[in-house]
Order: C-alpha cells, then structure tokens, then sequence
C-alpha cells in the first residue's frame, strides 16, 4: 500500500517538475 | 536523425527490460513498475526509488529520490519550451517526453524544426521502447534473474554514446573524452558506485580550465538564447 502510494507520489512530482520547466521560462525569457 | 533517433530508442527498450525485471526483483510489482515507466518515464528517476526501496528504504524515500533526480528535467523543460514552441494544452503532452535523451536530440541541431523532429522522434521512440522494454523485463522477470550477468546493465552507458557523438568534434573534444574515460575506468574499483561518472566529469571541467585555451564557447546563456531565438523562416 505504502509502496503504490510512493510510486504515485514519485510519479507525480517528477510530472510536475516537467510541467514547472515549461512554465518557469515564461518568468526568465521576457516574451516568452 | 530519424535514424539515431530510432538508435536511442532501441538502446533504452533494450535497458527498459533491465529496469523491469530490476524493479521486480527490488519488490515493486508489475503494476507499480509499469508505473514507474509509463508515468514517471525519466530512466535514471525510475532506478532511484526502485534502489531505495531493494535496499530497505521507506517507499517516501524512494519518491523524494525520484522527484529529487527528476529536477534535472525541470532544467531541460527550461530550455527545450521555445524552440519547441510548447504552448497550450500540448504542453501538458509534451512535458511527459522531456527526457535526457529527447532534450539531447534537440540540441545543436541546425534549425528550430530539425530541434523539434529530434525532440519528438526521440521523446515518442523511446516511451514507445522503454515501456514496451519495461513490460518484456516485468513478464520475463524469471527467465531474467540476474540481467546484469546477460550484460543489459550496459545497455544503459551504450544509449549515451549516439548522444555523446555529436558533441565529438575535433582531436580534444576525442582526447577529452578518452581521457574521461579512462579515468572513470581506473577509479571504479576503489571509489563508490556513482563517483567514477562524477569524476570523470571533473575531468573535463579541469579541461576547460587549462590554460591557452580560446576564449568561452558559446555554451552557456549565449547558446540558449540563440536556440530560443526562432529563426526567421519560423516566426509565424
């Protein structure tokens, strides 16, 4: 149990890193 | 590039059935390890809980390790956004397929278009492969009880090479890199698992500080201001 909820948890931040990349360009690129 | 786009993809299928019969074999079953590749799909990211946890560690390690290595790709996101022209609800698609390996294929590359063919290609190659790689490792998981002794482990390091090549111009790129090698090589019995990669990098740092070296190489925010840059033909 504990381990699916890991996995998931693990899952989801490594997604949301990704996401966060993308979206932190539009605060450094000025335009972007 | 299509083809060492396909190269890539083929080497990381070829160490996603490591991974699977890997991460059986540290206690995940095959739903959380398809997980693991399907949704998480960030190789190194993947081995880092899967590590944690055969090795006795609480499964909330194992995730903070993964979002911990998983920053590095936070990083490529920053640099691949604009040259792909992510915008919109394909960003939400996109982001899944920034990896090592598809944001090395998008860089240098002669023009935004061939940056976003080698993106693509790369990114869906290897998702397609490493989880395909992923499943065969789950299934086969008995038959591969040991994948390190059938030498799958260097699958890994072998993906690196097509994406290292293109960075090998001229005799000290070569000589750098052997030498980095090397080093990597003869430290390995002496140092922790993890360190000869570490060092060798240090190497090549202590490359660039030689002196009577040329002046900075257009690598640093320069380059990824260029690379943003769209060039003419792509401003629509």
């Amino acid at each position: 149990m504990m381990l699916g909820i890991g996995v998931l948890v693990g899952c989801l931040g490594c997604y949301l890193l990704k996401l966060a990349g993308i979206a932190l360009v539009r605060l450094i690129v000025p335009g972007a | 590039m299509v083809r060492d786009a396909a190269g890539v993809s083929i080497a990381a299928g070829a160490y996603g059935i490591s991974f699977g019969a890997i991460a059986l074999a540290g206690g995940f079953d095959v739903a959380q390890t398809m997980a693991l590749s399907l949704l998480m799909f960030t190789g190194g990211s993947q081995l880092g809980p899967v590590g944690v946890v055969a090795g006795g560690g609480a499964p909330m390690a194992g995730a903070a390790t993964a979002v911990l290595l998983g920053l590095r790709n936070a990083l490529d996101g920053l640099r691949r956004t604009e040259l792909l022209a992510l915008r919109g609800g394909r960003r939400f698609a996109s982001a899944q397929l920034i990896i090592d390996e598809s944001t090395t294929m998008s860089i240098g590359r002669g023009s935004p278009r061939a940056a976003r063919l080698g993106f693509y290609t790369t990114g869906l190659g290897v998702f397609v492969l490493w989880n395909l790689g992923t499943l065969i490792g789950v299934v086969g998981a008995a038959w591969l009880a040991d994948p390190r002794a059938r030498g799958l482990d260097g699958a890994a390091p072998a993906a690196s090479l097509p994406l290292l090549a293109p960075r090998l111009r001229g005799r000290e790129a070569w000589a750098i890199a052997l030498v980095a090698a090397l080093v990597a090589v003869l430290t390995v019995p002496f140092v922790p698992i993890g360190f000869p990669v570490l060092i060798a990098a240090g190497v090549g740092i202590a490359a660039g500080f030689l002196p009577g070296r040329p002046g900075p190489q257009p690598t640093g925010v320069a380059e990824i201001v260029a690379e943003i840059e769209p060039a003419p033909e792509d401003r629509r």
